[in-house]
């Protein structure tokens, strides 16, 4: 779980990010132990408030993407459908996006989360745009890092 | 016995469909002084005649008055019902009823008929032999003057052959859907308590040797055997979840709608007042079915809230999938197949399937199947 004063920290990482880039939805996800869930911890730009209650088991979507080998991924929803695995990407059925990249968050050595970025039209990112939302990963990787290092000292 | 014979009522029948142009091509020439017009005339009447033959070459055609009596039949209707010309002139169709269509099916024929509309539809029929048929019937009334119906042309092709296709498809579909469904029952079982077990003993196995020493790489040996046990318990109970056949029905769908509200962030309500346990055929059913509009509900509803409801009345189990969402058409649906294989689960256990969607104002599927 995400701490009080890092998740403004990181809301406003998020807003940044949509402002640079001009997408739609931001959103960072974290998984838990010991069954390594996919939680949707923090959002920017969202419709509702399913992306919250969302659990994401491993073994499919995104933890069988991005958290599985450590590189960012490209979706689109048309593609999905045609592959029959729209299901296996919740979030993007909850705020509704066409389109998303998704890039790993480390902490330290460890794959620990996904940020991803959506719009609700069809968008392909070009690579700058790609390498913005690469960049935000790592400020917001930082910004969890330095939380759980605190958290660390404080005794968990 | 010919026409001839028969000649009172053939002369009535005779009347029925264009039989006097003949006699009125013949005489044209007497009765008609104007050139011109006569051979417009000519050319209808020919015309007439041609069409005439056509029909009765292609298909089953009969007349009758507006009381349903049977006043002229074609060669075709004669083969094809067993019966003679002369048995059948008189009669009303409930010589050739099959019994198979209830009341409410002959009333509403009737009621459009005699409305002056026109109706469509197939109907199963029963020859002399005892031979039953079915054929595609579209019924115009002929009406008066003032709009009222005096007599009715039925014009039928018989598809007894696509009936009984029809017939075999739907049962191969749900034979293949029974085998499906142990299929797997059988990969369920087996990933469970087969490779289930080998892992667990597997973990016991780490657990053992952790007690004697501490070993880094061993604990996350331990920890990536306790994710695999978990991984393959979630694809057994995906594939059919055991405790549907230990438990029933309602317990299964507790698991289920909590994995759903997880997965999809959507909250379920779910209330059910079951009593007893349905026949497993029937659990089956209300669960995939249940599953398949709840998933429907998770990829295009759009919403953040659904219901679920379980009720038995009058040895009818009726469950109900609702949503307040963006609804659909039919036409808009796409080609997905889950409408259809619901359709055809509730068919399969004698039980019926209802959607009603309207654009912007959700969808409740309502399944509706025998307890027994």
């Amino acid at each position: 779980m995400i701490e009080h004063g890092s998740r403004e920290d990181i809301i406003a990482s998020l807003a940044a990010l949509r402002a640079e880039i001009g997408c739609d939805f931001g959103a960072v996800g974290m998984t838990e132990a010991p069954l390594r869930v996919l939680r949707w911890q923090v959002a920017s730009g969202h419709a509702n408030e399913r992306y919250a209650g969302i659990a994401e088991k491993p073994g499919r979507g995104l933890s069988a993407t991005v958290l599985k080998v450590g590189r960012p991924i490209s979706l689109s929803m048309t593609e999905l459908v045609c592959s029959r695995r729209l299901q296996e990407f919740p979030l993007l059925l909850a705020e509704d996006l066409r389109s998303a990249y998704a890039v790993p968050l480390y902490l330290g050595t460890s794959l620990a989360g996904v940020l991803i970025a959506g719009d609700r039209r069809k968008r392909i990112y070009r690579t700058e745009e790609r390498r913005i939302v690469a960049a935000a990963g790592d400020r917001i990787a930082a910004l969890l890092t330095g939380l759980s290092a605190a958290g660390s000292m404080q005794g968990g | 016995m010919t026409d001839q014979e028969n000649s009172g009522l053939s002369g009535y029948h005779a009347e029925m469909l264009a039989a006097q142009v003949e006699s009125l091509l013949s005489g044209l020439d007497r009765g008609v002084a104007d050139d011109e017009y006569r051979e417009e005339l000519r050319r209808s009447l020919k015309q007439l005649v041609d069409v005439k033959f056509a029909l009765d070459e292609s298909a089953i055609v009969a007349i009758t008055d507006r009381r349903g009596k049977i006043r002229y039949v074609n060669d075709k209707f004669c083969e094809i019902s067993g019966y003679e010309r002369s048995e059948l002139i008189g009669q009303d169709h409930r010589l050739v009823n099959s019994g198979y269509h209830g009341k409410s099916f002959m009333k509403e024929l009737w009621t459009t008929i005699s409305s002056g509309r026109v109706w469509r539809g197939e109907i199963k029929n029963r020859g002399k032999t005892g031979r039953e048929y079915w054929v595609d019937t579209t019924i115009v009334p002929f009406a008066d003057g003032e709009g009222h119906p005096y007599q009715y042309l039925a014009i039928r092709h018989e598809v007894t052959r696509l009936k009984e296709t029809e017939a075999e498809l739907q049962s191969m579909l749900a034979q293949m859907m029974q085998i499906q469904e142990e299929e797997r029952r059988r990969f369920s079982r087996d990933l469970h308590d087969g490779i289930g077990q080998s892992l667990f003993y597997f973990k016991i196995t780490i657990d053992r040797l952790l007690a004697e020493r501490e070993d880094e790489g061993l604990s996350m040996l331990e920890q990536q055997v306790s994710q695999l046990m978990s991984d393959v318990r979630g694809l057994a109970w995906e594939l059919r979840p055991s405790v549907l056949d230990d438990l029933g029905v309602v317990p299964a769908l507790r698991t289920y709608i909590e994995h759903f509200e997880g997965h999809y962030g959507i909250q379920v309500r779910f209330d059910c007042e079951l009593k007893r346990r349905p026949a497993l055929l029937a659990e089956t059913t209300i669960y995939r079915v249940v599953q398949e509009a709840l998933t429907n509900i998770g990829k295009y509803a759009g919403v953040s809230e659904a219901y679920v409801s379980l009720r038995e009345t009058d040895g009818l189990i009726k469950a109900v999938i609702r949503d307040k969402g963006v609804g659909f058409t039919r036409a808009s649906a796409g080609s997905g197949v889950g409408l259809f294989s619901m359709e055809e689960r509730a068919r399969a256990v004698s039980g019926e399937l209802k959607l009603h969607s309207e654009p912007g104002h959700g969808t409740t599927v309502t399944l509706t199947v025998p307890v027994g």
